[in-house]
């Protein structure tokens, strides 16, 4: 699947980069609907919050 | 993302509960629905669309089905809905999109709030109601890309146009996922810039700053220690040898009665000194219940008003008033003789009414009245105690005065014998004396210094707890910052060469797909999008033969992209066509027959019957699992779903 394919394009990154980015793309998917999402900034951040706790 | 089934209810033309299975087999992919013009291809094309995403154009009138209101009385509640059953990843949802009305007196319809249900089926086969169904919908198949996957064919060569490149760049930027790339990218460089601006503001280098302040006072504050003890050390001295000057000025036999006598004299001053300290002890616990006597006047005061009162009889009253009220109120005496409202004993009883108080406030006067009085005592009793003590406090300082006096006297005696030896002795003595009061002075500013190393040690210590918080936040949103910051950068990175490997993939495929499905295969030697994103057919001469399309060659043009982009996205989607080969010619149509089912995971053609006959009919014949029939009842104005 494409998703998938984009995922691999990350693979020669840090881990913490492949899973935020990982986590962030799918967020955007979600939101990719609305021109001006609210709360996906927010979403974000916990993406990095939980990375960098990890 | 392939559909099973649709059930709609009260949906436009379809009255009542009407439902169609499509075709998911992997060999017979295609379900047709035939039906001629206005008989309801396009009402269930939309019932689809409706369900799913909710969005339609102003244009299409009302959704709840006409018949349905007929029936209805004025105020009856008409419901409208659609749902529908997909698979997507191996997971089953059911989406169900409900709409309520109230018919009015004129007949019309007042449309209520829609009403959105998302299921999924798990593995185990329990369903679970999905809390945010825009949000998955939007990660099975976008609003934004439903447009390339459900379509009406008569109006899809905007993309062969000369002036399309636009839409043809936005069209794969949504379906390849560079829009989820660029708005990521974006999102975490906003982001990124967010901590630097925190980071920016907590980091001011406080931790530092105060940990050597800390170190500073921790050291001034241990100087002053050690000077306090070196001082105390040289007053222990200096005593010792007071006391060995005193012993020597004892055995001499010119000294020995002075300093006998100056031995009792200094033993009775350091007696008179310990009773000063405790007397002065004992004035500062006694003035700190000094309020009593600022407060005596106001309390002596109001205490003789209160007596004054009494002694006039005017509390406690004599007769209490409820007593009197309550006669007033019986017109009767005590001894049981009635008497005139008018009358004279009216009249008397009236004015004792007058002279007297309120229960409850005489009460409250009385009760302040006693708790007045132990007060004024009790400020009266200080008083007497710290007159006592200050006059003690001035006995006793003329009591030390004296001895002083006495003891100065002495030691000028000695000073001034004539025996050199005691001269010399008593003239040491003092410079001794004189070196303690300076240590004494000197301890007394090291004692200040410490106190004030103290106060300074206790506040840093809480800057620096705050300050090392700070530090911890400084710390992650360093880290924070720094993989926003990677990973905007990451995506930036991956992002020119992928969406360019994607415009190639989509270009060969495009040309791929085109040139199975146009009948001048020859003519048309090469697609190519660039990267304008701008989508061009080069003929067998080399030049751009975009300009010269016809209707149906743009219209096979964008056919082939749109699949292209399917394709590449690898993304599982059905194709649904709303009369795709209106405007074909039958060339193109047994072409496309021949060739679309294999392209797609699952194919839905809402058709005409002159649309698809022929050897386009027979083209499709091996690939259909399901084919339907809306016939519509000119008497009803209705359509029903027929299996074919």
């Amino acid at each position: 699947m494409l998703k998938d394919r984009v995922i691999e394009l990350f693979n020669g990154y840090e881990e913490d980069v492949q899973k935020v980015i990982s986590e962030v793309l799918a967020i955007e998917q979600e939101y990719i609907s609305m021109k001006m999402p609210r709360g996906v900034k927010e979403e974000i951040k916990e993406a990095i919050d939980r990375a960098v706790k990890k | 993302m392939k559909i099973e089934r649709i059930q709609m209810e009260n949906f436009r033309q379809y009255f009542g509960r009407q439902r169609m299975t499509f075709s998911r087999d992997r060999a017979r992919n295609v379900t047709v629905i035939h039906g001629i013009n206005g008989a309801g291809k396009s009402s269930l094309f939309l019932a689809i669309n409706w369900c799913l995403y909710g969005e339609v154009s102003s244009n299409v009138g009302e959704l709840i089905s006409k018949e349905a209101v007929s029936r209805a009385s004025d105020g009856e509640e008409i419901r409208a809905s659609v749902e529908l059953v997909f698979t997507h990843n191996s997971e089953r949802y059911l989406v169900l999109r409900r709409l309520k009305g109230v018919k009015q007196e004129d007949g019309a319809i007042e449309s209520g709030d829609e009403d959105f249900t998302m299921m999924r089926t798990r593995r185990d086969g329990q369903a679970e109601r999905i809390a945010n169904p825009i949000g998955v919908m939007n990660s099975i198949l976008s609003s934004n890309v439903r447009t390339y996957f459900l379509f009406d064919g008569e109006k899809i060569d905007n993309f062969a146009k000369p002036e399309a490149s636009d839409e043809v760049r936005y069209a794969i930027y949504n379906v390849l996922k560079l829009e989820v790339m660029t708005r990521a990218r974006n999102h975490l460089q906003d982001i990124a810039a967010e901590y630097r601006r925190e980071l920016k503001r907590v980091s001011t280098g406080e931790l530092r700053q105060f940990v050597e302040s800390e170190e500073r006072a921790i050291a001034e504050k241990e100087k002053a220690h050690t000077r306090k003890e070196e001082l105390e050390r040289e007053i222990e001295s200096a005593r010792r040898k007071i006391t060995d000057i005193d012993r020597r000025l004892r055995e001499m036999p010119n000294a020995s009665a002075l300093q006998q006598r100056r031995d009792r004299l200094e033993r009775d001053l350091e007696q008179r000194e310990d009773e000063m300290t405790a007397l002065i002890s004992n004035i500062r616990t006694l003035a700190t219940s000094g309020f009593t006597v600022i407060a005596q006047g106001a309390v002596e005061r109001a205490l003789a008003i209160l007596d004054e009162k009494r002694e006039r009889g005017e509390i406690p009253s004599s007769i209490r008033q409820q007593f009197v009220q309550d006669l007033i109120e019986r017109l009767q005496c005590i001894c049981g003789r009635r008497f005139d409202a008018n009358g004279a004993e009216h009249e008397k009883l009236l004015a004792l009414m007058n002279s007297s108080l309120p229960g409850s406030l005489e009460d409250d006067v009385m009760d302040t009245a006693a708790a007045l009085r132990p007060f004024a005592e009790r400020a009266g009793r200080l008083r007497d105690e710290l007159n006592q003590r200050m006059q003690r406090r001035a006995e006793l300082l003329d009591i030390m005065k004296s001895l002083e006096e006495e003891i100065d006297e002495v030691r000028d005696q000695l000073k001034g014998s004539p025996q050199e030896e005691i001269s010399r002795l008593e003239e040491q003595r003092e410079n001794f004396r004189a070196d303690i009061e300076s240590y004494r002075l000197e301890q007394g500013n090291c004692d200040t210094r410490i106190d004030l190393m103290s106060a300074e040690l206790e506040e840093l210590k809480k800057q620096i707890q705050v300050a090392k918080k700070e530090k911890k936040t400084e710390r992650e949103l360093t880290r924070k910052a720094s993989l926003a910051q990677r990973a905007a950068d990451a995506i930036g990175e991956v992002y020119e060469t992928f969406a360019d490997d994607m415009r190639r993939r989509i270009e060969a495929k495009t040309k791929e797909i085109f040139k199975l499905l146009v009948w001048k295969d020859s003519h048309f030697q090469d697609v190519r999008l660039g990267s304008d994103y701008n989508l061009e057919v080069i003929d067998r001469y080399g030049l751009p033969a975009r300009p010269e399309l016809s209707a149906g060659e743009r219209q096979v043009l964008s056919l082939s992209f749109i699949t292209a982009m399917s394709r590449v996205s690898e993304e599982e989607a059905p194709l649904v066509m709303d009369t795709p080969f209106g405007r074909l010619s039958s060339q193109h149509r047994n072409n496309i027959t021949e060739h679309l089912p294999e392209l797609a995971d699952q194919l839905v053609l809402f058709v005409t019957d002159e649309e698809l006959r022929d050897k386009a009919r027979k083209n499709l014949e091996p690939r259909i699992g399901a084919e339907y029939r809306l016939t519509f009842d000119r008497k009803t104005s209705c359509t029903t779903i027929e299996e074919v």
